[in-house]
C-alpha cells in the first residue's frame, strides 16, 4: 500500500481542469451577458429588476447595472453599448433628442421609434402606465390662494416656493426653466433635492416649507396626502409613456429577449406602479424583491412572494409597526447604511427575542423591550435587563398611548382589564411597568395579531376596558384605534413614589393629538376625529431604538482555531456600521444611559493612567515562566552524564 | 529500580497506570462539564484567559522558537539524519503522506474560516483603517501567520521528538520517551507518566471539543442548505453518522481507512479550490497568492514577534494570534504522534519540508483562492459578504459559494469536506490515544480504539447536550497550557539525544575510521 493515489488521480484531474477551462473559453469570450440598466428612480429600478428577473427565468445571463444615474448618463451608456436595455418614457426620449414633445401618446411612440431607429435603438410596446410630471399642492393652500392651474401660478409665483429634484431642474426641454419660461413663472425660492431623495419633497410640502412640489404621477403619496395636482392648461408637459428602450443588437444576441419584452407589454397599470413604488420609497423595501413579488403575482414566474434571501439583512419589528411610517423609515436608512445588503422586514411578537435567537440581525423596539418587568433586580432595584443585546441607533420617540374602549373610563386607574400587544412585546413590557408603577389592580390581556389592523380589531374584541400601546406617533395600530373614534386617556400621576427611578425608561411627557394629523388623510372625517381627541394629555414616552446583538466578552480566547468552526452568538455590528447607521439616522439626542449601547456610541473617556503594575499575579506568573525557561536551557546545556556512576549520582540527587 | 509489575489484562486491554489514571481524570473532568457546564467552562476559560493575557509573550516566543528550531534542524548539521534506520524507505508515498498529515492537522476550521478570516481582517484590521488596499494585504499576511509556518512548525516539532526516538532509537512512541531520556531513573518514569496522562487528557478533550463544534457547524450548514431543524436530535444524528464512519475507518487501520479518507479529502479540497479559482477571478487569485507569499515571508521576522504592546491591542493579539497558537499546541500531542507514526523513513530535512513548508504553501493557496475571491467581490464586485461575516460566518460562507455556478452543490461539497476532516481527526485521535495507553504499540489492538473512540463520542454527545459551545472551547484548549511545558521538556530531551548521536558518531569515527558507519558521512558533512 505504499503506492499513493497520485498516478491514478492525476490524469483525470488534469483532464477535468482542461475540460473546464475549454468550456469556459468557449462560452465566455463572445457572449456578454445581457446588461440591464436603470435610472435611480424607484419606478425605473422596479421595472428594470422585473426585466432582469424574467430574462434570468428564460435562461439569459444578466448583469444588473440598475440605479446607474441620471437620464442623460443612462441614455449615453445605452448609446455606447455599456448597457443593452433600460426603462424609459416616450416624452423623455423625445426631450433627450431635443425634439418638441408630443402630448399625444400614439404619435409620441411612433415619433420616438422613428427617431431612435437610426441609433440602433428600439422601443418595446408600452408597459401600460404613464409617469407624467405634475405640480402638486396642499388642497387647503391652493384653495386659499385660488390656484387651480399653472396659469394661475403665474400671478403669484413670486410669493411661492417650489421643490424639485436636481435632474428636473437641469432638463433643457421639459425642465424647470423651460416650464417657467412657458408660463412666465418666477418663484421666490427653489428647493432642490437629489433625485434619490425626491420623497423628502412630500415631507417639506406637508410641513409647509414649500408651496409646490414637482412630483411624478406614479408616486403613491399623491393619494395618501390627497394632494391637488394643478392643471397644465397650456399642455407644456408631453405624455411620458413607459416602455423599454433597448439596443436592437441585444435581441440578435438573445432572441429570447423579445419574448420577455412581450410578456411585460401592458402589464402594469398606473395603480400597480403606485403600489410598487410606494413599497420602495415609503417602506424601504428592496426593488428586486418588489419586482419579484409582482412577477409572481402576475403569474409570470413561480415562487412564493416575500421569500427571504439568505443574504438579506433582516429587521424585526412588532406586528403593529407601521411599514409606511417608522419601520419604513428605518428600513430606508438601513438600505442606505448597508448598500451591499438586501434589507428585509420581519414581523415578530417579541422583536428583541428574534435578535436574541439569531433569526434576525436587528430589531426596531422601544426601550422597555430591554427590560423584564414583573420582577426586580436586587442590585439596581429596577426590572432586570435582558442580556446579550445593545442599542445601535436612536430612531425617535415612542408614546404610551392609552385608549378607553369603554367610554365610561376616564382614567387608567378605572380599568379592570387592559389590552396590550403580545407577551414579550415592548408594549406589553411597558404596560406591565405602568401597572406595577401605578399599583393598578387591572389585569393585562395580551393580544396577538399579525397585522396592525388585526391587532387593533383583536384589542377591541378582547373585551378589555382600555388599550395600552407603546409606539411612536403614526403607528398603524394606534391610527386604526383613533379611526374607530376611541378616546385617548391620560396617565398623569407617574411621578408618585419612585417610579422615575425604578422605571427610568419611562419618562412623563405631553401628547398633543394634533401630532397625529400628518399621518392621516386630511379629510373632514379625520378632522372631526382629531378634534374629538381634544386637548393635549399627559402620558409617558420612551425612546424608539434599533437594537442588535451585544458582544460576548467573557474570555480572551477567540472564536477561531483549526477545530473552532462554530460561533454560537451573532457578532455585534462593527463600529463602522454603527457610525454609518447613526449618520444616516441623523438624531441629535443620545440614547438613554440605562440602555446598553454599541461601543461606537459610548463616550470615549480619556484613559486614566494605568498603575505601574496592573497585575501582580501576572508578574508572578511571568517570573515562573522565565524561571522555567532558564531551567530548560540549563537542562539542555548541562554536561552530559558520561559515566554510569555519575548517572547514578545525579538520579539519586533528583529523587 | 523496582521491576515493573505486569498489569492485568481484560479483553486484550492492559490495565496499566496511564490508562486507568487518564480514564478517571477524563471521566471526572467530563462529569464536571456535564453537571456544571458554566462553572467548568468559566474556570477553564478563565485559566486560559489568564495565561493568554499575562504571559502572551511566552506563547508567541515558544511557537516562534519551534519555527526557528525546525529551520535549524532542516538546514543545520542534523538535516541528513533519518527518522528510521539509515537505509529505511518511507512507509507511505509522498502524496499520501502529505494528504494524511494535512487532513490530520487541519480541521474543519480551515473550510469554515477560508473566506471569513481574510474578509474579517480586511474589514477590521488591527490598528488600521479597514476596506483599503493595505487592509487587504494585511488580511492575507495575518491569515497566513495564523495558519502557516507557526502552526506546522509546532506540529512538526511535536512529531519529530516522537519520531526520532521511535524510529531512530527504537524506543516507544510515547510522549514520555524524550522526557525519560532527560531524567534517568524513577524521576523520569514518574514525570513521563504524568506527561502521558496529560497528553491523553489534552487529546481526548481536544477531540471532543472539536467534534462538538464540528457537529454544530454541520448542523448549521445543513440548516442553511436544506433547512433541517437546529435541534439536539439533529446533532445526535450527525454525531451517530460520524461515529459510525470513524469507527469503521479506525477498525480497518491507518494504512487503509485514514489513508483513503485523507486522499479523498485532499482530492475534493483541491477540486474545490481549483473550481473556485477557475470560475472566479483567476488572475486576481493568483496575483493574491504571489503577493501574499511575498508579504508573508518578508514580514515573517517581525510578525513572529508581533504582540502590539504599543498599540494597546493585546486583546486583539490574544483573541486571534494567541488563540490560534494555543489551538496548535492543544492539538500538538495527537497530531504530533500521528504525524510521527506516518513519517517513518524520512530524513529530518525531508520531514521539515513535508510537514512545515508544503502544508503552509497549500494553506496559503487555499486562503488566496477563497479569501482572494471574497476580497475581489468586496473590492470590485457586488460586495456584501464581508458585512455578512460579521453577522453569521456560516451563512457568509454559503452565500459566498452561491456566487459561483452550482453554488448549492459546492455547499454540499464543503459540508462533506468538513465531515471528512472531522472523521480523520477523530480517527487519528483515537489511534493516538490507543497508542499512548497501550504502552506505545504502533498498531494498537482494536479494543483500545473502540474504548477511546466511544469515550470521545460520549463526551461529544454530552457536550452537545449541555448545549454550551464555551464548554467545547474550554475542553479543546485547556490541555495546551500544561502540555507546553511537556513539549519543551521533550524538545530538550530530543536535542540532547541528537547531539549525543553526533558525539557518538564522532567517537566511533575516531575509533575505527576504516569501516565508517553510515551515520558518519552525515556528520562529516555537518562538520
Amino acid at each position: 500500500m505504499s503506492i499513493g493515489f497520485f498516478p491514478d488521480l492525476f490524469l483525470p484531474r488534469l483532464s477535468l481542469i482542461l475540460l473546464l477551462s475549454a468550456s469556459l473559453l468557449g462560452c465566455g469570450a463572445d457572449r456578454q451577458p445581457l446588461r440591464i440598466g436603470g435610472k435611480q428612480s424607484p419606478e425605473s429600478q422596479i421595472v428594470a429588476e422585473m426585466v432582469a428577473e424574467l430574462a434570468e427565468a428564460q435562461g439569459i445571463p444578466v448583469m444588473r447595472r440598475i440605479g446607474l444615474g441620471s437620464t442623460r448618463l443612462t441614455l449615453e451608456a445605452l448609446k455606447r453599448g455599456e448597457i443593452d436595455l433600460y426603462p424609459e418614457y416616450t416624452g423623455t426620449g423625445l426631450a433627450m433628442l431635443g425634439l418638441a414633445p408630443a402630448s399625444n401618446a400614439e404619435s409620441a411612440m411612433a415619433q420616438v421609434r422613428e427617431r431612435f431607429a437610426p441609433l440602433g435603438l428600439a422601443w418595446s410596446d408600452p408597459l401600460g402606465f404613464n409617469n407624467d410630471f405634475e405640480l402638486a399642492m396642499l388642497r387647503d393652500r391652493a384653495r386659499a390662494l385660488g390656484i387651480r392651474s399653472y396659469s394661475d401660478l403665474a400671478q403669484q409665483s413670486t410669493k411661492l416656493s417650489i421643490g424639485v429634484d436636481s435632474e428636473f431642474r437641469q432638463r433643457p426641454i421639459d425642465g424647470l426653466r423651460p416650464l417657467s419660461r412657458r408660463y412666465g413663472l418666477q418663484f421666490d425660492e427653489i428647493v432642490e433635492v437629489p433625485p434619490a431623495d425626491r420623497i423628502a419633497l412630500y415631507d417639506q410640502l406637508i410641513d409647509g416649507r414649500i408651496d409646490l412640489a414637482l412630483v411624478h404621477d406614479t408616486d403613491g403619496q399623491i393619494d395618501d396626502f390627497d394632494l391637488l395636482l394643478l392643471d397644465d392648461d397650456l399642455g407644456f408637459f408631453p405624455t411620458y409613456e413607459a416602455a423599454l428602450l433597448y439596443r436592437e443588437a441585444a435581441v440578435d444576441r438573445f432572441p429570447a429577449l423579445s419574448g420577455v419584452l412581450d410578456q411585460l407589454a401592458e402589464t402594469l397599470s398606473i395603480e400597480d406602479m403606485r403600489r410598487l413604488s410606494r413599497r420602495v420609497t415609503l417602506r424601504g423595501e428592496d426593488p428586486s424583491m418588489v419586482a419579484r413579488d409582482e412577477l409572481i403575482r402576475l403569474g409570470l414566474i413561480d415562487g412564493t412572494p416575500g421569500e427571504r434571501t439568505r443574504q438579506a439583512l433582516s429587521l424585526a419589528v412588532s406586528p403593529s409597526a407601521n411599514a409606511d411610517g417608522e419601520a419604513g423609515k428605518v428600513l430606508r436608512t438601513l438600505r442606505r447604511s448597508f448598500p451591499t445588503r438586501t434589507v428585509q422586514l420581519v414581523r415578530a411578537a417579541d422583536p428583541l427575542g428574534a435578535v436574541e435567537n439569531g433569526t434576525t440581525r436587528l430589531a426596531l423596539v422601544s426601550a422597555p423591550a430591554f427590560f423584564a418587568p414583573g420582577s426586580v433586580d436586587p442590585t439596581t432595584g429596577q426590572p432586570p435587563r435582558r442580556s446579550g443585546l445593545e442599542a445601535v441607533g436612536l430612531v425617535g420617540t415612542s408614546y404610551l398611548q392609552a385608549f378607553a374602549l369603554d367610554p365610561e373610563i376616564k382614567r387608567l386607574e378605572d380599568a379592570a382589564f387592559i389590552a396590550t400587544g403580545p407577551e414579550g412585546s415592548s408594549g406589553y413590557r411597558a404596560a406591565q411597568s405602568v401597572v406595577d408603577g401605578l399599583q393598578l389592580t387591572a389585569t393585562l390581556v395580551p393580544v396577538e395579531g399579525d397585522t396592525a389592523e388585526a391587532l387593533a380589531e383583536a384589542m377591541i374584541q378582547s373585551r378589555a376596558d382600555a388599550v395600552l400601546l407603546m409606539q411612536p406617533i403614526g403607528n398603524s395600530t394606534a391610527l386604526a384605534l383613533i379611526e374607530r373614534g376611541l378616546a385617548l386617556i391620560a396617565i398623569d400621576n407617574w411621578n408618585q413614589g419612585n417610579n422615575r427611578i425604578v422605571f427610568p425608561y419611562l419618562q412623563p411627557a405631553r401628547l398633543n393629538p394634533a401630532a397625529y394629523a400628518p399621518f392621516m388623510a386630511s379629510t373632514t372625517a379625520t378632522k372631526t376625529l382629531l378634534a374629538k381627541l381634544g386637548q393635549p394629555i399627559d402620558t409617558l414616552v420612551t425612546q424608539l431604538v434599533i437594537a442588535g446583538p451585544a458582544p460576548v466578552t467573557d474570555s480572551a480566547l477567540g472564536d477561531h482555531g483549526p477545530g473552532a468552526s462554530f460561533i454560537p452568538n451573532a457578532l455585534p455590528l462593527t463600529d463602522l456600521s454603527v457610525e454609518r447607521l447613526n449618520a444616516a439616522l441623523d438624531q441629535d439626542e443620545e440614547i438613554y444611559p440605562i440602555l446598553p449601547q454599541a461601543r461606537a456610541l459610548a463616550p470615549r473617556l480619556p484613559k486614566p493612567p494605568d498603575p505601574l503594575n496592573p497585575s501582580p499575579g501576572a508578574s508572578l506568573l511571568t517570573f515562573g515562566v522565565v524561571a522555567m525557561l532558564i531551567w530548560m536551557v540549563w537542562l539542555l546545556l548541562r554536561p552530559a552524564a558520561r559515566t554510569p556512576s555519575v548517572k547514578q549520582r545525579s538520579s539519586g540527587k533528583t529523587e | 529500580m523496582p521491576a515493573p509489575v505486569e498489569p492485568r489484562q481484560i479483553a486484550g486491554v492492559k490495565l496499566n497506570r496511564v490508562f486507568i489514571v487518564s480514564l478517571i481524570l477524563v471521566a471526572a473532568f467530563g462529569a464536571w462539564g456535564l453537571i456544571d457546564p458554566e462553572g467548568m467552562s468559566g474556570t477553564s476559560l478563565g485559566f486560559t484567559t489568564f495565561m493568554l493575557t499575562s504571559v502572551g509573550w511566552y506563547w508567541l516566543l515558544i511557537c516562534t522558537g519551534f519555527l526557528i528550531l525546525a529551520g535549524y534542524l532542516a538546514f543545520g548539521p542534523y538535516g541528513h539524519i533519518k527518522l528510521g534506520g539509515d537505509d529505511e524507505e518511507p512507509e507511505f508515498s509522498t502524496v499520501s503522506w502529505i494528504a494524511m498529515l494535512f487532513a490530520g492537522g487541519m480541521g474543519a476550521g480551515l473550510i469554515f474560516w477560508g473566506v471569513a478570516e481574510p474578509l474579517y481582517h480586511f474589514r477590521a484590521p488591527p490598528g488600521m483603517i479597514g476596506e483599503t488596499a493595505d487592509a487587504a494585504r494585511m488580511a492575507f499576511t495575518l491569515t497566513n501567520l495564523h495558519w502557516g509556518l507557526h502552526a506546522w512548525a509546532t506540529y512538526g516539532v511535536c512529531a519529530m521528538v516522537i519520531a526520532y526516538f521511535t524510529f531512530r532509537r527504537g524506543k516507544k512512541p510515547l510522549i514520555s520517551t524524550p522526557i525519560e531520556s532527560l531524567f534517568p531513573g524513577i524521576t523520569g518514569q514518574r514525570l513521563g507518566e504524568v506527561a502521558n496522562v496529560l497528553g491523553v487528557f489534552a487529546v481526548v478533550f481536544g477531540l471532543a471539543g472539536s467534534l462538538t463544534m464540528g457537529t454544530l457547524q454541520i448542523r448549521a450548514g445543513l440548516g442553511e442548505l436544506v433547512g433541517t431543524p437546529l435541534s439536539f436530535g439533529m446533532s445526535l444524528a450527525i454525531m451517530a453518522v460520524m461515529y459510525a464512519t470513524y469507527m469503521t475507518s479506525t477498525a480497518v487501520g491507518v494504512d487503509r481507512g485514514i489513508k483513503i479518507l485523507s486522499n479523498i479529502n485532499m482530492v475534493v479540497a483541491v477540486l474545490m479550490v481549483v473550481y473556485i479559482a477557475v470560475l472566479g477571478p483567476t488572475a486576481f487569485i493568483f496575483e493574491t497568492f504571489i503577493d501574499s507569499i511575498g508579504s508573508y515571508f518578508t514580514q515573517l521576522p517581525a510578525l513572529a514577534f508581533h504582540l502590539l504592546p504599543f498599540e494597546g491591542l493585546q486583546e486583539w493579539t490574544a483573541n486571534w494570534t494567541l488563540t490560534y497558537l494555543i489551538w496548535w499546541l492543544a492539538w500538538g500531542p495527537f497530531v504530533g504522534i500521528f504525524i510521527a507514526r506516518i513519517s517513518r523513513g524520512r530524513t529530518i530535512r525531508e520531514f521539515c519540508a513535508g510537514v512545515i513548508l508544503v502544508p503552509t504553501l497549500f494553506s496559503m493557496f487555499w486562503f488566496a483562492v477563497l479569501g482572494g475571491a471574497g476580497v475581489y467581490i468586496e473590492l470590485f464586485g457586488a460586495g456584501g459578504i464581508a458585512e455578512l461575516v460579521f453577522q453569521d460566518v456560516t451563512r457568509a460562507f454559503f452565500v459566498f459559494l452561491d456566487v459561483f455556478p452550482l453554488g448549492q452543490l459546492l455547499g454540499f461539497v464543503a459540508l462533506f469536506l468538513i465531515f471528512i476532516f472531522l472523521v480523520t481527526s477523530a480517527d487519528s485521535g483515537g489511534f493516538v490515544l490507543s497508542m499512548m495507553t497501550s504502552e506505545g504499540n504502533l498498531n494498537p489492538p482494536l479494543p483500545y480504539k473502540l474504548i477511546w473512540g466511544t469515550l470521545v463520542a460520549v463526551l461529544t454527545v454530552a457536550t452537545l447536550f449541555s448545549g454550551s459551545v464555551d464548554v467545547a472551547k474550554a475542553m479543546a484548549v485547556t490541555g495546551a497550557v500544561p502540555f507546553s511545558v511537556v513539549l519543551l521538556l521533550q524538545v530538550v530531551g530530543f536535542l540532547r539525544a541528537i547531539r549525543s548521536e553526533r558525539h557518538e558518531a564522532e567517537r566511533s569515527l575516531d575509533a575505527a575510521d576504516e569501516d565508517a558507519q553510515p551515520m558518519s558521512t552525515t556528520n562529516a558533512g555537518g562538520l
